[in-house]
């Protein structure tokens, strides 16, 4: 059998097809809600670096892709202890200045019992 | 060339779709609605259409939890100033005591609200040293149940001594999220997940009878998303009761919130968390906090009492080797290669 120009085009056109999935359940385009006290200080998408003061809460720190907490003013740090977050449902949360910072989407999980 | 362009549609036809279908799965309508409550932050899921306000129910539920006592009790935490104070309760404040001290009775006072006294006198979100072997011994003899009577209808706690007191502030999340799940089913909702700062309450299906996924924390990591493994539950409270939850360090010593009646102290063992699986949220609640503070050798015998009598369906122990005790019918598994199950 001999290949004809038509089977390259194809054989071409077959491989590029296999892609087209990768674009449409890329993994870009996730963003980080803030809110304190329930309302909504930023929406920051995580592909652009960035840091964002929040009053005199404490500071958000967007890098590489990854968003943590930063200077935060509470005693107990746990907001800072989190680190960073990036996947999907993922939350950073101090409770004493009431700041809620997460990634949407979902998690793989409903809840977590602690 | 006429054939090229068949077959390529025909591969277009098949290939776009199938690009597409993880985002074009029927995905099934959620809600949530998150808030600050109860000392914590909470998180309501509602599933399926409906247009009630989920949001205001599920906080006018959490309001009336956290005024259950008293419309003044911080925290749900009161004490009596005079001999032989009465307090009155509302109906649901009476299941809750009721149900508190049937725990305390089949736990043998590991789980006792009476030890108001003792909470506030250890006050672990703001203390940053332990308070002194006499300041313990002296709360501690305001404490017990025997400080505490009930008028004949229950609907009057009496305080037998000046300074003695309750503290519902350990089954007061358990008692929320049973309110708010039946609120919510009233208002016709389907399905719901409600999430108090890690007290999970559950009801009804989701889409396709899928069961609720529960992830159990892992004591050890800092992080709030990192899990020991999965619990698959269905129509249930799951409460986790661990030392790391609140806690602080004074010379290298961790003290954390859940107090052993028995001493006065933070409760010392092996358990890193306990984790309770049960119909009722109050039970839920309590008997994690009771079998935490009963410790490891008196665990076995007190799950099985509450077993029998009907409180709890299981339990997930999580002890200082990472080893992982399931008890009971759970559908959990480990997930986490640092902990093993035994």
């Amino acid at each position: 059998m001999k290949i004809k120009i038509c089977d390259i085009i194809l054989i071409v056109c077959l491989t590029l097809l296999c892609f087209i999935p990768l674009f449409f359940t890329g993994s870009t385009g996730k963003y980080a809600t803030i809110t304190v006290d329930g309302k909504t200080k930023a929406i920051l998408p995580l592909d652009t670096d960035t840091s964002m003061q929040i009053d005199d809460i404490g500071t958000v720190v967007i890098s590489k892709g990854k968003i943590r907490f930063e200077n935060a003013s509470c005693p107990d740090k746990s907001c800072e202890k989190t680190g960073e977050i990036y996947k999907e449902g993922q939350s950073i949360i101090c409770l004493p200045n009431r700041i809620v910072i997460k990634i949407d989407g979902e998690s793989g999980v409903d809840a977590i019992a602690q | 060339m006429k054939k090229f362009i068949l077959i390529l549609i025909l591969i277009l036809a098949i290939a776009i779709p199938s690009g597409c279908s993880k985002n074009s799965l029927p995905s099934e309508k959620t809600q949530t609605a998150e808030f600050f409550a109860l000392d914590t932050y909470c998180s309501v899921t509602v599933y399926g259409e409906n247009e009630t306000d989920f949001k205001k129910i599920s906080e006018d539920s959490v309001a009336k939890a956290q005024t259950l006592l008293t419309s003044s009790a911080e925290n749900n935490l009161y004490i009596a100033d005079i001999k032989n104070q009465t307090l009155n309760l509302s109906g649901d404040a009476t299941d809750v005591l009721v149900k508190a001290f049937e725990i305390y009775d089949i736990s043998d006072g590991a789980f006792d609200i009476t030890i108001a006294p003792l909470t506030k006198l250890w006050d672990i979100a703001n203390r940053t040293e332990p308070p002194s072997e006499s300041e313990i011994l002296f709360a501690k003899s305001f404490c017990g149940k025997d400080k505490i009577t009930f008028s004949e209808d229950l609907r009057t706690v009496i305080f037998l001594q000046a300074g003695s007191g309750i503290d519902i502030g350990a089954v007061c999340k358990g008692y929320a999220g049973d309110t708010i799940a039946k609120a919510l089913t009233e208002a016709g909702y389907t399905a719901g997940n409600i999430n108090l700062g890690g007290n999970v309450t559950v009801f009804g299906e989701k889409q396709n009878d899928k069961p609720f996924v529960i992830g159990i924390k892992d004591p050890l990591s800092e992080r709030n998303d990192s899990i020991v493994g999965t619990l698959v539950v269905t129509d249930c409270s799951v409460v986790t009761s661990g030392a790391y939850e609140r806690f602080f360090t004074y010379e290298g010593k961790r003290y954390h919130h859940i107090i052993d009646p028995a001493t006065g102290s933070p409760a010392v063992n092996d358990f890193l968390s306990v984790t309770v699986i049960a119909e009722n949220g109050i039970y839920a609640d309590a008997l994690s906090t009771a079998i935490f503070a009963a410790g490891p050798e008196k665990a076995g015998q007190l799950i099985q009492s509450a077993t029998e009598k009907g409180y709890m369906t299981g339990a997930v122990l999580i002890n200082n080797e990472r080893s992982v005790s399931v008890i009971g019918d759970l559908d959990f598994t480990v997930t986490n290669n640092d902990y093993h199950e035994n």
